[in-house]
């Protein structure tokens, strides 16, 4: 995908309160993306229209 | 070999020692090693004393519960009455906790003795547990992030202690430590008063000395809390039952594909010579491949960020600069990513345990054996492993081979299998139907027997009396 745009970013961090030094606009755009990115990967399992429920994991299972 | 419960037990029962003096062994020891090896965050020698009194009070009446007089150690996640819980993080405060987590409540009745807490990676987050060292070789990590408990485990200071497992956190230091280390099935110990990761992935569970000490520790710990929802669905469940049995047509699935590739040659050829022991010692092998698992990482942190920066949303935003680099900024994914994200992380988990329900159900499977982790304990500094020539992350090496469990919501137990070239020890896992540990302890414990894992001990050791 492409890079998301830092300034967004910079507000939606402001919006949630995470500002300052910490929280480098830039970085967490980078960063942001990669996660977006990995989490991307799951369609190749997951597809479109069989989506499993997800919130109806139970441990037993067998 | 250190020490198991089981010999400590007859010990005491026989009045060969006393949990007095076991403790102040124990004491003496953690004030021996620990210099070196930061496994203990905190020691209670005052409780501890008070607890070995009462232990040997008990054992005099013959009365006590199967741990009466055990020295444990609980990692500094899990709430201890009148200590503080800092989960590996200086964004924690030290006030005193005013309960012990369920877990603790149960050592207690069961007559354990706790010496103290031992180190966490930062919020439970990560694989390094600094200042941890591994026992086998100081300059080299304890794992994590229940660090602190396995080299404790494995320096002899304790025969069990407790850990918690998201991703791996119990069975990556019992790999790299070469000790046992047993995460159970998703709900089947409470974690109840125990700092959360990841509601949906955490697991508590013991790390041993032996398959045994786990066992033992897992039966007295384990069971539904009214406090702790999640344990609702928990049966009865007597995970002792058969620590004797063997390997006799147990059906054995075989995973070398997907997450368990690319593998460290030495782990290759551990894993290998461990499948040819569990064949001759009979067990019916099978291989298997559960195309889900390649999307392990993936599901895992698809899940864990968002729920992990929801936990700790006030420290996050208070504390950045106490929380390390790395973690803020899986907090930080975990604030900013979108919800449906989440979502597709934990519909993969219902996809991840539907192939595992279908591979157990076509080849009638009792458990699935694979390599606890790709690789041996890499350096405490270390942030690459190269495999095939190419660099992988330390962290998402070990947890790519761990995490399928999590999701899958399976008991799954690490325990050793062999040393690299260095000497460093090597772990198998061993993963089974849900809330079926007994059969997962089973092939442990007859593992444990065929073959010489468990004596050996690592460079800094307590010496048995």
């Amino acid at each position: 995908m492409a890079d998301l745009p830092v300034e967004p970013v910079r507000r939606l961090l402001e919006a949630v309160g995470l500002v300052g030094p910490a929280f480098d606009p830039a970085a967490v755009a980078a960063d942001l993306q990669a996660a977006m990115d990995s989490a991307a990967t799951l369609d190749d399992l997951l597809g479109d229209d069989s989506v499993p429920d997800p919130t109806s994991f139970d441990p037993r299972w067998l | 070999m250190a020490v198991s419960i089981s010999q400590l037990g007859r010990l005491l029962r026989a009045g060969d020692t006393t949990a007095t003096e076991l403790t102040e062994r124990t004491l003496a020891a953690v004030e021996a090693l620990d210099g070196e090896l930061h496994a203990f965050v905190l020691v209670d020698a005052h409780g501890a004393r008070e607890a070995a009194a009462a232990a040997d009070a008990a054992i005099e009446q013959g009365s006590g519960g199967p741990l009466c007089g055990i020295p444990v150690a609980i990692k500094d996640i899990i709430d201890v009455a009148g200590q503080p819980t800092r989960c590996g993080s200086t964004a924690y405060d030290d006030a005193p906790r005013r309960h012990d987590a369920t877990v603790v409540t149960r050592l207690r009745a069961a007559g354990a003795v706790i010496i103290g807490k031992t180190t966490s990676h930062e919020l439970a987050c990560g694989v390094y547990s600094a200042p941890a060292r591994n026992p086998w070789d100081t300059t080299r990590l304890p794992g994590g992030s229940s660090g602190g408990s396995g080299a404790a485990v494995a320096a002899g200071l304790v025969p069990v202690a407790l850990g918690s497992d998201t991703g791996g956190s119990i069975r990556i230091p019992a790999a790299v430590c070469g000790i046992a280390g047993l995460k159970p099935t998703y709900g089947l110990v409470p974690r109840t008063g125990v700092e959360p990761l990841s509601w949906s992935l955490d697991h508590l569970g013991p790390l041993g000395a032996t398959v045994e000490d786990c066992a033992v520790t897992l039966q007295a710990i384990a069971g539904p809390d009214p406090a702790d929802p999640t344990t609702r669905g928990a049966p009865p469940n007597d995970v002792t039952a058969r620590l004797g049995g063997g390997l006799g047509g147990v059906r054995i699935g075989v995973v070398r594909s997907g997450p368990f590739r690319p593998l460290a040659d030495d782990v290759a050829e551990a894993f290998e010579d461990a499948a040819a022991s569990l064949d001759d010692g009979g067990a019916d092998l099978v291989e298997v491949r559960v195309p889900e698992l390649d999307h392990t990482l993936a599901a895992e942190f698809a899940i864990v960020g968002p729920e992990a920066a929801a936990y700790h949303r006030s420290r996050l935003r208070e504390r950045p600069e106490d929380i390390d680099p790395a973690i803020r900024s899986l907090l930080v994914n975990g604030t900013l990513q979108p919800a449906a994200d989440y979502l597709r992380g934990g519909a993969a988990r219902v996809a991840i345990r539907d192939g595992m329900r279908r591979v157990f159900e076509e080849h009638r499977l009792d458990v699935v054996v694979c390599p606890t982790l790709p690789a041996t304990a890499a350096g405490h500094d270390q942030t690459e492993f190269e495999f095939d020539g190419l660099p992988e992350d330390v962290t998402a090496a070990y947890v790519r081979t761990t995490a399928p469990f999590n999701l899958s919501g399976q008991p799954a137990l690490s325990l050793p299998c062999g040393v690299d070239r260095h000497g460093l020890p090597i772990g198998l896992q061993v993963a089974g139907r849900p809330f079926d540990e007994a059969m997962v302890i089973q092939v442990g414990a007859a593992f444990e027997r065929l073959t010489p894992w468990t004596t050996r001990r690592p460079r800094v050791h307590v010496e048995a009396a």
